[in-house]
């Protein structure tokens, strides 16, 4: 019974090849262990299969598509407001941080249709697509401290979370999925507190970021737990395409806020945690360090919140004309890109297409993961930072 | 050693922070004003007959297909309606909660209302009628595409207790 | 079991119908006190269980249990019956007789050990143990080594692969850290001159607490009683997110709470043992007794504190406990190897040192061996100084970097 994944396929029966082995003559086989869709560290539900000489792995083959809903198919349905369908599933693709996604969208929509968006709006999308980061990057907080073995931080995590996730209810009307970004601007003005609000928050979530760094960062067994491990190299990281924290990692500082800034990240002032070694450790340190910056960015936002309207010239019938966009931002995990196309006459997109940063990044887990051991896997595997609602959309 | 220790200040700190636990369901928990629970069907009270008219635009932009209508020739002197609808369910084990309904509708008939506590123990249950519809956004307020009140509730003091 | 030379006599408050043997050469004695030790045992693991959940909760900011009884006082018992009442599922591929067997072969040596604590003073009783032992220290160690077969047993009969690996890693982590465990306690046995916990507990009380005189040993037989009982940071045997469980991811109901049982009570009988063979069994404070002495008018103050030694022993036992729990709470966990690497790399030599130290206190008095100690401990700083600025040039970091926008991407791969 084999598998095939490329030049090693992992066969159940397979004889293992080790010296110790070869020079006493043990008659021993490679385990193949299932790390299911249900498993408490496959963050969400994604399957690896590994197989294992001991504690080794000598072969890993992911298996995806558990949560593949459709979300591209379906954002072509409707013959009835078919481009304001299609937002509720960007935000369902990553469901952790939301707000880039519909970001996104609707910057690849307006570009379609020829629509202006309002200064005022302008602002309170980057306000609200950093608060988004924020929120994605506590999670990655938690749930890494949970794979190394610490429950502790995920708590944490998730207070601080709770915070974000009333201030989205206050602004959006709903915790996770709002659907609050619209061509041209947003659904509705934010509420009159928004500012102290946000404020607050923020004054919390530094707080909490400190917190965060007191548990775990300096801890000694979290450090042999996570240098060096997952190492992935400069080249290979542009070999295969990877984007985001990971490849910020290796060493090279690419992040599409800053090399093709798009709508107005230009004007605020903020840095890119860069690594050296591309290893778990400096992914964590990086994107604890990015929550910090974009906590920044969202005051010198707050700072310079001009009035005026929230909506721009957008039709009330959206028909963009014939043609194709392409729009490109920073997720929290990466490069996450919407592709539209419209034939100029139905009201839905004839394709939309999301360039998924954790299905790109996920292609690095066989070479971070071979050789290395069973809990190595496991947190090279939480390092990456995968939503599955992104990597299956 | 310098790093664990840290670690075990901060979780004795931590020990004596107040738990941020909400004691649901006796505390309950505090809504915000936008919050959007199952939608909901307007009722008319002065002229004591539901708002909606049947027009159908919900359900076509329903991401979800979930609510069904249908409509009939209006036969009361109340309003100046010209249709107004007969049966109307959402099945709110498919409704994405996005509002898209509420916010298409040209007769301000619908609103997202507060209610989210919604688990039944059969998957037929959830699928809403007119009734039960307009019981759920009874007191509640058409909000949506309107412009913010000055006294509109700050946060936490929408009732989330009428809709169990 | 009724060998003379290993028994210290019954006290002499006893009639004689109560010490009398009965059946297999056991007294009513010795039955009511079995009975007795048994449920106290498990009444204080429901309490110990109801305490980490509260201690774990309150320091993750919640709240623990909180709605069964006052303060979630008896989620344990509700919990105790949800596991009875559960459906007892043995898996098809497993093994069934060892399957049913392993979960007893967990819990009883934990039992066992409880016979020798003494557990302090208490009224007359000069100290209340079931079963004073002459060969308490070897009890000890000989005892806890079933259960690395009970555990060996559970992963390989699950017919599971994740049980396999866990018990795989079990039993290295169990075999690796007997043995700074022993050499712990053969430093306490060089130093009290006894293999007898009771007579341990005696030297502790004429002199100076043994965590004062022995602090190496003390902090390698708690570390190397954590990994014996497999908790964090030393889970990695269970390592919930990894092998969700180990050995024991195919038991349900009563057979995994008899494993639950035992990780609790080992924790309680660690804490104890810790208490009795380093921190004075059931003096109130060290040099207390002394007090006694040096100060004659204070005597009866302090004879009265002495009867309640039991209290001051369950003080301190909590203390131990509550420690242990956070620990649990607060660190991630080590892998195998690096696991490994602490037992025989850090533990046993310094279990080593420690029992020289012992050696030197014992032969020579106490001012060679206050010169020696101090020594390792600035030994033992000079080498983790050494290591750390090793490590400080290894460590990677990264830094902030202010790019000029809209500068095209050329991605240099340097």
């Amino acid at each position: 019974m084999a598998i095939d994944v490329g030049e090693r396929s992992i066969d159940a029966f397979a004889p293992v090849s080790a010296p110790a082995v070869e020079e006493h003559n043990l008659d021993t086989v490679e385990m193949t262990i299932n790390m299911g869709p249900q498993h408490p560290s496959t963050h969400g539900v994604f399957r690896m299969v590994l197989a294992l000489a001991g504690e080794r792995v000598q072969a890993a083959e992911p298996f995806i598509g558990y949560l593949h809903r459709g979300a591209e198919k379906l954002g072509e349905a409707g013959d009835v407001e078919g481009y304001r369908k299609a937002v509720i599933w960007l935000d369902r693709t990553d469901y952790l941080s939301v707000w880039p996604n519909e970001h996104c969208y609707m910057m690849a929509l307006e570009k379609l249709a020829g629509i202006t968006v309002p200064e005022r709006a302008e602002y309170l999308r980057v306000i609200l697509s950093e608060l988004g980061r924020v929120n994605s990057h506590c999670m990655f907080y938690g749930a890494f401290g949970a794979d190394a073995g610490a429950t502790t931080p995920f708590m944490y995590a998730f207070a601080l979370r709770e915070e974000l996730y009333t201030l989205f209810e206050a602004v959006g009307g709903a915790r996770m999925f709002p659907n609050y970004f619209r061509p041209g601007g947003l659904r509705e003005d934010v509420p009159a507190d928004f500012v102290e609000r946000v404020s607050k928050t923020v004054d919390t979530a530094y707080r909490a970021c400190d917190e965060f760094e007191a548990l775990l960062t300096t801890n000694e067994i979290f450090l042999s737990r996570t240098r060096g491990i997952g190492v992935i190299s400069a080249e290979r990281a542009i070999d295969l395409g990877l984007s985001g924290p990971v490849l910020r990692a290796t060493g090279i500082p690419l992040d599409i806020r800053k090399v093709e800034p798009y709508s107005i990240y230009d004007r605020f002032d903020f840095d890119i945690p860069v690594g050296t070694r591309g290893d778990c450790y400096e992914r964590y340190l990086i994107r604890l360090q990015e929550m910090r910056q974009s906590l920044m960015i969202v005051q010198q936002a707050l700072r310079d919140l001009p009035g005026g309207p929230i909506m721009g010239n957008a039709p009330k019938a959206m028909r963009p004309p014939k043609g194709d966009s392409y729009q490109r931002i920073e997720n929290a995990r990466g490069d996450f890109g919407v592709y539209l196309v419209s034939d100029g006459r139905s009201a839905a997109p004839y394709r939309v297409k999301y360039r998924s940063p954790c299905f790109v990044n996920l292609q690095a887990l066989n070479e971070m993961v071979v050789g290395a051991y069973v809990a190595d896997a496991v947190l090279a595997l939480g390092s990456i930072d995968i939503v599955l609602g992104e990597v299956d959309r | 050693m310098k790093g664990v220790i840290g670690g075990f200040i901060q979780t004795v700190r931590s020990f004596f922070t107040k738990p941020v636990t909400r004691l649901y369901p006796y505390e309950r928990p505090p809504l915000e004003p936008r919050f959007m629970g199952a939608p909901g069907l307007l009722w008319d009270d002065t002229a004591d007959e539901i708002v909606c008219v049947a027009c159908n635009i919900c359900a076509r932009s329903c991401p979800d297909d979930c609510i069904y209508l249908t409509g009939d020739k209006y036969a009361g002197e109340k309003t100046t309606k010209k249709n107004i609808v007969r049966d109307y369910f959402i099945d709110l084990g498919r409704c994405s909660y996005c509002g898209i309904c509420v916010e298409v509708c040209p007769f301000d008939a619908n609103e997202m209302t507060p209610h989210f506590e919604l688990s039944t123990y059969d998957r037929q249950q959830l699928v809403y009628d007119r009734g039960r519809l307009v019981e759920i956004a009874r007191g509640v307020q058409r909000r949506m595409g309107k412009p913010e009140p000055q006294d509109a509730p700050g946060a936490g003091q929408l009732d989330s207790t009428a809709w169990r | 079991m009724s060998s003379d030379a290993l028994l210290i006599e019954a006290p002499s408050w006893m009639p004689d119908w109560l010490i009398a043997p009965l059946f297999g050469g056991f007294s009513l004695a010795d039955f009511v006190g079995l009975f007795v030790l048994l449920n106290f045992i498990l009444f204080f693991v429901m309490f110990e269980i109801w305490l980490e959940r509260k201690v774990g909760g309150h320091i993750q900011l919640r709240r623990g249990p909180l709605h069964v009884g006052p303060h979630g006082a008896l989620q344990s018992p509700a919990d105790v019956l949800k596991l009875l009442t559960k459906e007892d599922l043995t898996p098809a591929a497993a093994d069934k007789k060892t399957f049913r067997m392993a979960p007893y072969l967990v819990f009883v040596p934990v039992f066992l050990t409880f016979l020798v604590i003494p557990w302090g003073a208490l009224g007359p009783i000069q100290n209340l143990v079931l079963r004073p032992f002459d060969l308490a220290l070897v009890y000890l160690v000989a005892i806890p080594a079933a259960q690395a077969i009970g555990l060996v047993i559970a992963g390989w009969s699950s017919g599971n692969k994740y049980a396999l690996l866990g018990s795989a890693r079990f039993v290295a982590q169990l075999i690796s850290y007997e043995l700074p465990m022993v050499v712990a306690l053969l430093g306490v046995a060089v130093m009290s001159q006894s293999l007898s916990l009771t007579r341990v507990v005696e030297v502790q009380r004429e002199s100076l607490w043994f965590i004062f005189l022995q602090p190496i040993g003390f902090l390698i037989f708690l570390i190397a009683s954590m990994a014996e009982m497999s908790r964090t940071p030393f889970d990695i045997a269970i390592a919930e997110s990894e092998i969700v469980g180990g050995p024991f991811i195919e038991y349900s109901g009563m057979r995994w709470g008899m494993f639950f049982l035992a990780e609790f009570a080992a924790v309680f009988l660690n804490a104890a043992l810790a208490v009795s063979l380093f921190m004075g069994g059931g003096e109130v404070i060290p040099l207390w007794d002394q007090i006694g002495r040096w100060v004659p008018a204070a005597a009866p103050v302090v004879d009265l504190v002495n009867q309640g030694g039991v209290l001051w022993f369950f003080g301190k036992t909590l203390t131990l406990i509550v420690f242990i729990q956070w620990c649990r709470f607060t660190l991630p966990r080590l892998r195998i190897d690096q696991l490994m690497d602490l037992a025989w790399k850090v533990l046993l030599p310094a279990g080593f040192l420690n029992l020289i130290l012992s050696a030197i206190y014992i032969t020579f008095g106490f001012i060679p061996f206050a010169v020696g100690l101090g020594l390792s401990l600035l030994l033992v700083l000079f080498i983790a100084l050494a290591y750390r600025s090793r490590r400080r040039v290894a460590r990677s970091g990264i830094q902030l970097v202010t790019i000029p926008q809209s500068v095209p991407a050329e991605v240099a791969t340097s």
